[in-house]
């Protein structure tokens, strides 16, 4: 879908980016990872145009996107910032029409656009079209953000570190609804940043950077379990396993079994804190249940292995 | 370059609690702005109203209020007073009818004080009028502090009535009346002058400053060129900057007969109109330069990654959050070219200033005032209207209203 050449980003004698081949799979989101000027907004930011590269291509569907006009490219890109840069002057609605007027389609079928996107993104559209940005809490402000950059029905959405701004809380749920968001819609996502957890959480593979190259590029288990570097191991850190159970629920890892004298978790519980359960009460498995039903039994070999397609969980609240 | 910062009602959405409650400690100190206003109106009452002089330039003889019209003024000026403790309701009324009555007793005495004396004779007001005024203004002004929203307007309800008194002739023995009247038309002249010289002005200096502070918003060493420039010309007083404008412009119309010939001299409207505009430069661009940099970076930043071109980001996104903060800066250049524009009647460039230098020539007060409070109307009047725009581009433009 989007494939780096070779890409390079140069200021003077100093390399921002340097020598990127990378292939950002179809319907799969990508978590550009790395610390902080290791190049990842850079990079990001050279596949819209925002900043032009010193050398290599940027191959959007086998298409060269220099030979596009930057405003045209960009047009057909989702873009998501930290800010969340939603335009202070406009109402919710007036944001979200952004891209679908720029490209000149008819007001009508944007205003329903508008709505759908609302509700998607869990924002009832009768209840905040008209409100301005200044009357939304930052949750619901990059909700809106999201919904922006969704507007114009594009393949490709780019995101720098979209939750970085929100207060930890709000994070999560967001996360949560975005990863619902993604696995219905299936567009291909670029995500910067340099937030662990969130990689490990929603990523289905991780370009980790460092000082302009690319250190690793795998799924979450590849990192975690196959280090291809000291490097990626420090920055993963000791827990990086812990980390991974702690983005995922209980539910996910349970099959069916006998749930008799076994300790109980809720399903809705993160894996972590079950396997927390599991030293606490010196347990190798836990029956999982939901609503007071078992749904299954969790065994300590099952966090060993992470599924890569939990099922969709239950449609989150606005935050 | 040390950051220059709005002046004036710009977007400072965090004082707003503040604000409120002040408003609310006002809200309870109203009987005291009232007292406040009572003094001078007692006090007005028993001093001298009327001066009355066989000439506009002879010395003359102070004339009290008689007895009636002395009770009269002591009870409105305590009847605000006692409408805010017992029908707060009212105040406006009360305070409204002190305004109103401080005209018509002006009227009324001045054409008193005339009957039988020649025609050059003028009856001005004194010393007990202009306490009065003050007085009763203040009264209003606490009244207004006592309603709320569409009701304030209630606080204006003197404005009709006193312009009806004029309208009938009431005040047509008051010597700046009488004044007006003699001048007339020629004095209608004067503040259309004054008018074109302010709008004239502050028209070049938004053509000029507007696309230079555009210019300057992005490039540092620009702005700090720029606005250091406008800051010296307007630390020049302005009357030195007009008369430092003399020589140079009577070397050019010397020099180009095609410029004379264009009206352009050392003294007039040329010299005047090019002072006005550099000085109105300041405010303008000042402003410009931080609204446009106070756009938020993000907001840019979206723009662009979801391909508006350079020109759709400015005029669709740079420009409406700008646009507040900008006007307040040209309101101030507004409010500072009616001052100016007074004083450039010195060198002949016409205007209301005018009168207040023929009246000071003459020590005729009646004329100072012809121009003097026409002028500060003016500036108070621009004032209000672009103040008005701005809140209604606030609301509409960002925030939350």
């Amino acid at each position: 879908m989007i494939e780096l050449q070779g890409l390079e980003k140069r200021y003077g004698d100093s390399f921002a980016v340097r020598d990127l081949n990378l292939v950002f799979a179809e319907g799969e989101l990508t978590a550009l990872l790395g610390p902080s000027g290791c190049g990842k907004t850079t990079t990001l930011r050279m596949i819209n145009r925002l900043i032009e590269p010193t050398g290599g291509r940027v191959l959007l569907r086998g298409q060269d996107t220099h030979t596009l006009k930057p405003e045209t490219l960009r047009r057909g890109i989702g873009y998501v910032i930290q800010q969340i840069g939603l335009f202070p002057h406009l109402n919710v609605a007036q944001n979200v029409a952004t891209v679908p007027d720029l490209l000149g389609r008819p007001a009508r079928d944007t205003e329903r656009r508008v709505d759908e996107l609302l509700d998607l993104v869990g924002l009832s559209p009768a209840e905040y079209r008209f409100k301005k940005p200044a009357e939304l809490s930052g949750g619901q402000a990059q909700r809106v953000g999201v919904a922006r950059a969704l507007a114009a029905d594009p393949p490709v959405l780019l995101m720098d570190e979209p939750f970085g701004a929100l207060d930890p809380l709000a994070r999560d749920k967001l996360q949560d609804a975005f990863r619902d968001i993604q696995r219905r819609l299936k567009k291909t996502v670029i995500m910067v940043t340099h937030d662990i957890d969130e990689a490990l959480r929603l990523a289905d593979r991780i370009a980790l950077m460092n000082a302009g190259e690319l250190a690793q590029f795998g799924t979450p288990d590849d990192l975690i379990h196959r280090p291809a570097s000291d490097f990626v191991r420090q920055f993963l850190g000791e827990d990086a396993a812990l980390r991974q159970l702690a983005g995922r629920r209980a539910a996910d890892f349970a099959h069916p079994g006998d749930p008799a004298g076994l300790p109980t978790v809720d399903a809705q519980l993160d894996a972590r804190s079950a396997l927390g359960i599991m030293l606490r009460e010196g347990a190798d498995a836990l029956a999982v249940t939901q609503a007071g039903e078992s749904i299954g039994i969790l065994r300590w070999s099952d966090l060993q292995t992470i599924p890569m397609q939990p099922p969709i969980s239950i449609r989150d609240e606005v935050t | 370059m040390s950051k220059p910062t709005p002046t004036g009602a710009g977007g400072n959405r965090p004082s707003a609690p503040l604000l409120s409650v002040t408003k609310n400690a006002v809200r309870g100190d109203v009987p005291q702005v009232l007292v406040l206003a009572a003094l001078p109106l007692l006090a007005g009452a028993a001093l001298p109203w009327v001066l009355l002089r066989p000439n506009r330039l002879a010395p003359g003889e102070y004339l009290r209020l008689p007895p009636a019209l002395l009770a009269l003024m002591l009870v409105l000026a305590l009847l605000p007073l006692l409408a805010a403790r017992f029908l707060p309701r009212l105040t406006w009324l009360a305070a409204g009818l002190a305004v109103v009555a401080v005209f018509w007793v002006v009227g009324l005495q001045t054409r008193c004080a005339l009957v039988g004396q020649a025609e050059f004779a003028r009856a001005s007001a004194a010393a007990g009028v202009w306490l009065s005024g003050l007085g009763a203004l203040i009264a209003v002004y606490g009244a207004g502090l006592l309603l709320v929203g569409r009701q304030k307007l209630l606080a204006w309800a003197w404005v009709p009535a006193v312009l009806a008194l004029v309208w009938a002739g009431h005040l047509s023995g008051w010597s700046v009346l009488v004044e007006a009247r003699n001048e007339g038309p020629r004095w209608v002249q004067e503040l259309a002058q004054h008018l074109r010289l302010v709008g004239t002005a502050l028209g070049l200096s938004t053509l000029i400053g507007v696309p230079l502070a555009v210019w300057a918003a992005g490039r540092e060493r620009v702005a700090v060129a720029v606005l250091g420039l406008a800051n010296a010309i307007q630390t020049l007083p302005s009357l030195a900057l007009l008369g430092l404008l003399i020589a140079p412009l009577s070397a050019l119309s010397n020099a180009f007969p095609a410029l004379r010939a264009a009206g352009i001299s050392g003294i007039g409207v040329a010299p005047a109109l090019t002072a006005m505009t550099l000085y109105a430069l300041l405010p303008i661009l000042r402003n410009g330069v931080v609204a446009l940099r106070g756009v938020p970076a993000g907001a840019v930043d979206a723009a662009r990654g979801m391909g508006m071109t350079g020109r759709q980001i400015f005029w669709r996104v740079q420009v409406p959050l700008a646009l507040p903060v900008w006007l307040t800066g040209i309101r101030q250049a507004a409010v500072l070219l009616v001052g100016v524009a007074s004083v450039a009647a010195l060198i002949g460039a016409g205007g209301l200033g005018t009168y207040i230098f023929k009246g000071l020539q003459s020590a005729a007060a009646d004329l100072i005032l012809l121009g003097a409070v026409p002028a500060a109307l003016l500036a108070i009047g621009v004032d209000a209207a672009l103040r008005g725009l701005e809140v209604w581009l606030g609301r509409r433009f960002g925030r939350v209203g």
